[in-house]
């Protein structure tokens, strides 16, 4: 399955939800939208899995060598942001219910329910009303619900939202074990570490625009301006040595062997090495990239203040 | 029609009459019913068994009147002013009697002297006539009951008046019998879908499932569950109340009622009530996609329309074979109510029965996809109630 979504464009009375929103999905990887809240995220989403309609560009899902405007019924699992069961239903019975509706066969549907509960330690809990579960354990019967009939392709918007630090790994666990089996995963999330491990492609909205998008290391290419490297010696050097280097903010440890400083994004690392080299024995050379999370908030304050400048 | 669209909206179906259907609920309510059946039958007799027998002194000569739980004590009339001033003590009144004028005297307005004011009138009454001192024979003539035969023309054929007159009271029992499911029917129908559609948009229920179906599979299930519901609420209780009215008749003049309902008035009536439910959830379910809490949305009262057909029901009972009754049976919105009481009480033309079927069920068509179309308004619109204006472009829309 590919989707590939162009110059897409939403709006709601006064607000343009999605403006101009460009990137495709490629088969077997995890692809995160980011964004704070209002960003678009959601209304992207719902355009994908077929619950509105854009009002202008266009969405192409290619499929088993047809295309559709969206996904197609039953080629994917949504975890939607507004989520909820029926609250006076068992666990079984509201999972069952969807598996139904999925058209699956009573036996598949056992078979499955065995294997989620399980997977998620909640057999024990199976003929218990949903009302009677924590947040966190009603998070993952959504999940249940969103990937019960194996779909090639899961939506899920804020996935670890509600769960704690525990069930959040669980998930991820998860999902990577659904990447592993060849499931397409488009998620939207705010946890940015749990994100930038899991990941392989990310888009970044703000406003309703993409701001960046790419992999990791082209979301820093893209979003960074300068990048920081870390070296150490074996023994101790002079400062005064390094200073003539094009090196910024440089900074060191008391014992004068760790050292960090900033350099031009386009510098060339593999001169800097030797020039590094050059002053001491040196014994650690590496580049740091930038948290997700500090380029995310950067990226989004700018785009912000671009967008109030605009407006 | 597509299978799977048929699978879909019967397992909605199945599953929004099963989360109102709970055995435990169920048994409770048969056994109130039946015990407030009981209760009301039995009521009259549970107020004798409680009433305690009055003492009634009377200073007359003549004879005594018999009322049921009152005792009348013929006393000396030079005791009379001291039991008028001690009533309370061993009697409960005292009944002065001077010719044909009585005065009854308590110590405070009390239910039972309701009966007995009526039992002395007629005692009063008897006396007077006894007084004209008639013969025998223009006794017997004064007191002959008075009857009215009654002839119907179009029943000329008939020999007993008395059993034509005793089906049209069947035909009236029937007919208020109808009126009364119906009215169980819309009122369950109102609750429920109510409660499953606000219900779901507030559990965020919506979003998750309308990616597993379209809002007309959805609408369609729901209707059907919700109607399922409606009609076993109203065939239960038109089953007990079969059973009780029929236990009473036993009970009190042996054998079971004799009803005039036909095959075909009873089948004719089922397929009115039920179409009618379908079209009176069809409307409940569009409107109730529009609101989103029903605590305070003011558009709650607007689910109150479907009453109407049931409450103008109630207008022709009895009277239906009127103009209003005719027009009502045709008109595609009360059809569902008139209809069925026409048949049963006097019969129908078989053209206006196939315009009225025709007309309803074109409307229950539009409703149940104007239903799906709010619906589908209603969840893009996240959050906010449509208003009357939107609510109206989609009807016209429909």
């Amino acid at each position: 399955m590919h989707i590939e979504i162009s110059n897409l464009v939403k709006e709601y009375a006064t607000l343009r939800a999605v403006n101009q929103v460009s990137f495709s999905v490629n088969d077997g990887g995890i692809i995160a939208l980011l964004g704070p809240n209002g960003a678009g995220k959601s209304s992207l989403v719902r355009m994908l899995v077929g619950l509105t309609e854009p009002d202008s560009g266009e969405i192409r899902v290619e499929s088993e060598g047809k295309s559709y405007p969206h996904l197609p019924d039953g080629s994917f699992g949504y975890l939607p942001e507004d989520r909820g069961l029926y609250q006076d239903r068992t666990l079984k019975q509201n999972l069952i219910y969807i598996g139904q509706l999925r058209g699956l066969e009573k036996a598949e549907i056992e078979r499955q329910l065995d294997h989620w509960l399980q997977r998620f330690e909640l057999t024990e809990r199976a003929n218990e009303h949903l009302k009677q579960l924590s947040k966190g354990n009603q998070q993952k019967i959504q999940l249940i619900a969103t990937l019960l009939h194996r779909p090639p392709m899961v939506i899920l918007d804020e996935p670890f939202s509600g769960l704690d630090p525990v069930n959040q790994e669980h998930v991820l666990t998860v999902l990577k074990e659904l990447k592993a089996e060849g499931v397409t995963i488009l998620l939207s999330a705010h946890q940015m570490d749990l994100v930038e491990r899991l990941a392989d492609e990310f888009v970044l909205m703000n406003c309703g625009e993409v701001i960046a998008k790419g992999s990791l290391d082209a979301i820093h290419n893209q979003l960074a301006d300068r990048q920081q490297i870390h070296f150490s010696f074996s023994r101790q050097v002079e400062t005064g040595a390094l200073q003539s280097l094009a090196l910024d903010n440089l900074q060191s440890n008391a014992a004068g062997t760790h050292f960090e400083a900033d350099v031009d994004l386009n510098a060339p690392l593999d001169e800097l090495l030797k020039q590094v080299a050059a002053c001491g024995p040196l014994q650690e050379f590496r580049r740091h990239r930038k948290p997700l999370h500090d380029l995310y908030l950067s990226a989004v304050r700018s785009s912000t203040a671009t967008q109030e400048i605009r407006s | 029609m597509s299978s799977a669209y048929l699978q879909r909206v019967r397992r909605v179906a199945t599953f929004e009459f099963l989360r109102f259907f709970k055995w435990k609920q169920e048994l409770l309510t048969i056994g109130l019913m039946l015990g407030g059946f009981m209760l009301a039958i039995l009521w009259p007799m549970i107020v004798a068994f409680f009433d305690s027998e009055q003492r009634i002194a009377v200073f007359d000569e003549g004879a005594l009147p018999e009322v049921e739980k009152v005792e009348f004590v013929r006393l000396p009339p030079v005791q009379k002013d001291r039991i008028i001033s001690s009533i309370g003590e061993d009697y409960d009144g005292v009944l002065d009697v001077e010719g044909f004028d009585m005065v009854l005297h308590v110590e405070k307005s009390a239910s039972w002297q309701d009966s007995l004011r009526n039992e002395l009138s007629q005692w009063m009454q008897d006396r007077k006539f006894n007084a004209l001192e008639l013969d025998d024979e223009a006794r017997e003539f004064y007191h002959s009951d008075v009857e009215i035969s009654m002839f119907y023309t179009s029943r000329a054929d008939d020999e007993d008046a008395e059993s034509a007159e005793n089906e049209r009271r069947g035909r009236s029992l029937i007919t208020g019998g109808i009126v009364l499911l119906l009215f169980i029917g819309v009122m369950n129908g109102f609750a429920l879908m109510m409660s499953s559609i606000t219900q779901e948009k507030q559990t965020r229920v919506t979003e998750q499932l309308l990616t597993l179906l379209n809002p007309q599979e959805w609408m369609d299930g729901k209707i059907l569950g919700v109607t399922m519901h409606s009609a076993k609420s109203m065939l239960l209780t038109g089953f007990l109340m079969f059973l009780l009215v029929n236990g009473v008749h036993m009970a009190f003049q042996g054998g079971f009622m004799q009803l005039p309902l036909s095959l075909l008035v009873f089948l004719n009536a089922i397929f009115f009530l039920l179409v009618g439910l379908l079209l009176v959830n069809s409307f409940l379910a569009g409107f109730a996609a529009t609101i989103d809490d029903p605590n305070h949305s003011s558009r709650s009262v607007v689910m109150f329309i479907p009453m109407v057909p049931v409450f103008a029901s109630f207008s022709i009972v009895g009277s239906a074979d009127s103009g209003l009754a005719t027009f009502l049976s045709i008109f595609p919105l009360t059809s569902f109510a008139a209809m069925p009481i026409r048949v049963a009480e006097v019969g129908v033309p078989w053209w206006q029965w196939v315009i009225s079927v025709g007309l309803m069920l074109v409307t229950l068509y539009w409703a149940r996809k104007l239903a799906a179309r709010l619906f589908r308004y209603g969840i893009t619109m996240y959050g906010k109630e449509p208003g009357w204006r939107d609510i109206w472009r989609v009807i016209i829309n429909t």
